[in-house]
């Protein structure tokens, strides 16, 4: 193994956390290396029209997700299952590449309900002591939505997101997301287009509910705009090719039209891209990360980078892989309930119901990939959850966001899955149908936890890395709960039929999309006895070991993760900047 | 930063040569240019669109060093002020198939500020 001369901050992972960690510290001067194990593909095919619009190249055959058969993840619902490898990933799709999933997400910023960050105490503040169940290790992440703000205001700038304010400094305003935490500043863009569906939707949860309908934010750029870092932006043209496709029109903020362009002109920085990091140089004795070993892809050298500071932003899954593999912090153990590594892995118990609307022109393929109209009176702790037997909640909307040849398909109950028939009702249907979505929060569960597979490796013989989940009772009733609701708002808006009323439960299947929001494992906390992290996102037991992304989240919420990851990604530059001329404990 | 590097640096922001004061027409094209600079940078070679400079008197797909599609090749279309001012307006219904994600500028006063600005880009 070749070992490099030291640098001040290594970054593990290109993606969207690494970009904002990094960009605060070129801000600041500190020499900063980021590992990525994906090339660029801002200039490639999936960057530029025609092959942009390859729905079977990037969608159907996931051109941008990481590769399966270079890394996967085992599976089991219960502790006395055998795992199964997912031979392909479907459920969630972890990014690769440069931006990592920043670049083909769908763009929903949210900042969630400010009580989220002390969701223990809100709950026993408002339900009791001991309504929390035990097998619900629910806790407060140690830092206050308060201290995030700031941080909120700017990632919402540098990515100029587009959407209409719920709550400006405590006054609530119409249009927006009345349980929207209180922001400092509206919105930097206007909101994207609604939709049709959406305008509906909007109207009928206003006129038979009473329901407080808004847009959904969105980093779709409803505008050209100019971040405060001079990078552009152009304007959303809603071609449908939005979410899992990287934008051509440059109009999605995107870490690889914002972030990366900007940091290759900053002195002091680097990226390497096709460097696959495998493990961590620990030193238990010292309590000190000495550097991160990385395979360089293309000469398939083994490399080690040390570092003064080392940063995990390798998504979710690789974080918590990287510690369970260093052996740095304890395992999560589900029996006695100790250790931390791996615990507290959350998803999203997401749920939707087609609708038909014989007479309405809802033309899908003019999209973007946050072109939704979304109420939150049902979300987290919104609502009164007295008597009801679970926690959390979700947000329940109507999202229009392609409608793609191969995929866009919906079609009523009862139609044949081939031949003219099948036809027919595609014709029917194709430009009149859409679906009403629940995005449903996962509480912590004690049997919910990520682990190392003792059977399976990835291509270059590490270990997998096991998942233990299934929806247990709590999402159950949640999206039951949910999708209920969804139904009520579906009928009442008049369609001509609509499709089955499916709300999530055990078993966790595999082979459906639901969202890439796997959160957990590396948890952050006030108390190392429960956490992996500290509030500052210092680990523990290495003190120049950083985490950072939706492994710190403690549980997750009913709204997509990229807000709060983004807002922790800048504190933490700022924090590591501190930290790489005076280093030490942070607090 | 050093000075001279600053110097550059205003410079790089500001295609005008500082000593001639933009009209307002093409200060107005200026701001219209600002819908297309996610795309077109009048000062660096090539991105996501092609270099503008010297477009007007060029012909379409013509830009040195730029990969054109197919459609806009096949277009040789002369940009001058009118057949500017014709795509401007749609760009899809002058050259069908090119590869530019813009749906036009409707407005027609926008469209000349847009073109004077075009104009000074040399
Ligand atoms: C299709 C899709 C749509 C989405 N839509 C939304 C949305 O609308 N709203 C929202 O909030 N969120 C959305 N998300 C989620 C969002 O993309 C992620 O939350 C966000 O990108 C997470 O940032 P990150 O930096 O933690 O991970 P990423 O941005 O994925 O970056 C992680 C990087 O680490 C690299 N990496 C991983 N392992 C290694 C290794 N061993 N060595 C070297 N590099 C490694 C990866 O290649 C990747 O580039 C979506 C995700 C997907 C897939």
């Amino acid at each position: 193994m070749r070992t490099l001369p030291e640098c001040s901050v290594v970054i593990v992972g290109g993606g969207l956390a690494s970009g904002l960690v990094a960009r605060q510290l070129a801000r600041q001067g500190v020499q900063t290396v980021v590992l990525e194990r994906g090339g660029d593909n801002r200039d490639g095919a999936a960057g530029k029209i025609p092959t942009q619009r390859d729905e079977l190249r990037w969608d159907t055959r996931l051109g941008l997700m990481q590769d399966a058969a270079r890394e996967t993840y085992t599976l089991r619902r219960s502790r006395d299952a055998a795992a199964q490898p997912m031979r392909r990933l479907s459920a969630f799709l972890p990014g690769t590449g440069v931006g990592g999933a920043g670049n083909h997400w769908g763009g929903q910023v949210w900042r969630w309900a400010d009580y989220n960050m002390a969701l223990r105490t809100r709950l026993e503040t408002r339900y009791g002591r001991g309504a929390i169940p035990a097998e619900m290790p629910v806790q407060d992440w140690g830092v206050t939505y308060d201290e995030l703000e700031p941080y909120h205001d700017l990632f919402e700038r540098l990515f100029g997101v587009s959407g209409q304010a719920g709550n400006l400094r405590g006054q609530i305003l119409a249009g927006g997301n009345p349980f929207e935490a209180p922001r400092r500043n509206p919105y930097p863009q206007a909101p994207l287009e609604a939709t049709e569906a959406g305008l509906m939707f909007k109207e009928t949860v206003e006129r038979e509910f009473g329901y407080k309908p808004f847009p959904s934010p969105a980093a779709n750029s409803s505008g050209p705009y100019v971040n405060p870092d001079g990078m552009h932006l152009g304007a959303c043209q809603y071609c449908g090719h939005c979410d899992r496709f990287i934008c051509e029109a440059n109009a999605k903020g995107a870490p690889d039209v914002l972030l990366y362009p900007w940091l290759a002109r900053q002195p002091g920085f680097e990226l390497r891209t096709h460097s696959h990091v495998t493990g961590l140089d620990y030193d238990p004795v010292a309590k000190r990360v000495r550097g991160v070993k990385y395979l360089d892809l293309v000469t398939s050298e083994e490399v080690c980078q040390p570092g003064g500071a080392v940063v995990l932003a390798g998504f979710t899954l690789t974080n918590t892989r990287l510690l369970l593999g260093g052996g740095i912090g304890r395992p999560y153990d589900p029996v006695s309930g100790g250790g931390v590594v791996g615990k507290n892995f959350c998803y999203q118990a997401n749920s939707g119901i087609s609708m038909f609307f014989r007479d309405r022109w809802l033309n899908p393929f003019l999209a973007a990939g946050s072109t939704s109209t979304i109420i939150d009176e049902f979300n987290d702790d919104n609502f009164d959850h007295t008597g009801l037997g679970f926690f959390g909640g979700g947000y329940i909307g109507v999202g229009v966001t392609s409608g793609r040849p191969i995929a866009a398909r919906r079609l009523p109950p009862r139609t044949p899955r081939w031949g003219s028939a099948w036809k027919q009702a595609n014709a029917d249907w194709y430009a009149h149908s859409c679906a009403i979505g629940v995005q449903g929060s996962c509480y912590p569960h004690r049997e919910n936890y990520l682990d190392l597979d003792p059977d399976h490796t990835d291509a270059f013989g590490q270990p997998l890395l096991r998942l233990n989940f299934d929806w247990r009772d709590n999402e159950a009733k949640v999206s039951a709960y949910c999708t209920d609701r969804a139904h009520r708002i579906a009928r009442a808006m008049g369609a001509t039929q609509i499709g089955p009323v499916v709300s999530r439960a055990s078993p966790f299947d595999t082979r459906y999309y639901q969202g890439s929001h796997v959160t957990g494992g590396t948890i952050m906390g006030a108390d190392p006895a429960t956490s992996v992290v500290s509030p500052r996102l210092q680990h523990w037991d290495a003190e120049n070991l950083f985490v950072v992304g939706a492994s710190v989240f403690a549980h997750n919420a009913g709204h997509n993760p990229t807000g709060p990851i983004g807002a922790l990604a800048l504190r933490l530059g700022d924090d590591l900047a501190r930290y790489s001329s005076q280093p030490g404990r942070l607090s | 930063m050093r000075p001279q590097f600053l110097a550059f640096a205003m410079l790089a922001a500001s295609p005008l040569p500082a000593q001639i004061a933009p009209t307002p027409e093409v200060a107005a094209g200026r701001e219209a240019f600002k819908a297309c600079l996610a795309c077109h940078d009048s000062t660096q070679a090539q991105r996501t669109g092609p270099d503008l400079r010297n477009v007007v008197g060029r012909v379409s797909g013509q830009a040195p060093g730029f990969r054109f599609g197919r459609a806009m090749k096949k277009a040789r279309l002369p940009w001058n002020e009118a057949n500017l001012d014709r795509f401007l307006a749609d760009p899809q219904a002058v050259v069908p198939g090119n590869l530019m994600p813009y749906p036009g500028l409707p407005d027609a006063a926008q469209r000349a500020h847009l073109i004077a600005y075009l104009k000074t880009l040399r």
